[in-house]
């Protein structure tokens, strides 16, 4: 593992640049795959939106002013541009007289990268219904693992005000998955 | 909380992250050549469109100067004529002074019986020719020149 200072280093220089960036993706791609794929569900949304969050933070290099970590700037940004996506995805469906959440999860059903066992599916649904800034939180904390200082960075909130958030979308879902049992 | 799903839940092609890297950075490359593209197409759209711009001011400018020269032109043109005016009014007016004088010439003829022009003998002689003519017809003379006015 090659740390951001080495790897600033080679992105800052013109003949190794290239070598840089190769660093910064292999190092960071499967994480960030993750965290925006856990958001958008779809794989082909995932793929489109991970290449522009490259593109954007290979533009926008020379404004790190390493605040945080590269993978903490990184993450940020990817948060940003995933949540873009799904308002204006949510604009777009508005037209159709569909939420976005309902339109997700009937996708997911018929979606070939995605295991649509029961209890999987449940759990996505439950997680759909999530207002988007608590879904954000949850899928980052559960799905990624991510500690909440890290979080405060990514998400630009306090860490008091994301654990309130966690705890409360983790007693949603608990209800919204009690709910579904009971009918089931 | 146990409701953490299986990790092979949502799954992705195999050879998905083969290659990733070469995928991100030529699809860097092509964005930033269409950037510079777009970046070069903007700046001379601005470019044709100050030249545009400078070419219809010194247009303007031109007109204003030519509207100068044009307008100096034709005072110079009113001026010319005005000239031309003045000088015919010379002609007729040396016209009108030449007939005057006739006129005046015939009317004092008329009145006076005679002309106001110079008398032809008074033009033919002067008095220093009279007097030699006078001092040449002497006595041995006379007779000579009579002779020959006779014959």
């Amino acid at each position: 593992m090659i740390d951001d200072g080495q790897i600033l280093e080679l992105i800052n220089n013109k003949k190794t640049k290239e070598k840089g960036f190769r660093l910064l993706v292999s190092q960071t791609k499967e994480n960030l795959y993750w965290q925006i794929r856990r958001m958008v569900l779809s794989h082909e949304d995932t793929d489109d939106l991970i290449q522009e969050v490259y593109i954007k933070v290979f533009r926008n290099i020379s404004s790190f002013k390493g605040d945080s970590s590269l993978a903490t700037w990184i993450y940020r940004i990817a948060y940003n541009e995933t949540v873009n996506f799904l308002k204006s995805k949510a604009r777009q469906q508005s037209k159709y007289d569909v939420s976005l959440e309902q339109s997700m999860a009937e996708n997911l059903q018929q979606d070939r990268f995605f295991d649509s066992s029961k209890i999987n599916f449940l759990i996505e649904k439950a997680i759909l219904s999530l207002p988007l800034k608590q879904r954000s939180v949850f899928t980052m904390r559960y799905y990624n693992n991510m500690p909440f200082k890290e979080m405060e960075q990514v998400m630009n909130t306090t860490e008091s005000a994301l654990k309130t958030s966690y705890h409360i979308a983790e007693k949603k879902i608990k209800e919204f998955l009690l709910k579904e049992e009971l009918n089931f | 909380m146990n409701i953490k799903p299986d990790t092979e839940q949502f799954k992705l092609p195999d050879d998905y992250f083969e290659n990733f890297e070469d995928k991100v950075i030529k699809k860097y490359i092509r964005r930033q050549k269409v950037r510079k593209i777009k970046i070069f197409s903007f700046v001379s759209c601005l470019g044709v469109a100050m030249a545009g711009l400078t070419l219809l001011i010194n247009v303007r400018d031109n007109d204003i100067h030519f509207s100068e020269e044009i307008g100096s032109l034709k005072n110079t043109a009113k001026y010319t004529e005005s000239s031309i005016d003045g000088l015919n009014n010379t002609e007729d007016l040396a016209l009108a002074a030449s007939v005057h004088a006739n006129v005046s010439a015939d009317k004092q003829t008329k009145s006076t019986g005679k002309s106001s022009k110079p008398q032809e003998s008074e033009d033919l002689f002067t008095h220093d020719e009279l007097d030699y003519l006078e001092s040449y017809l002497n006595e041995d003379n006379f007779e000579l020149v009579y002779n020959s006015i006779m014959r």
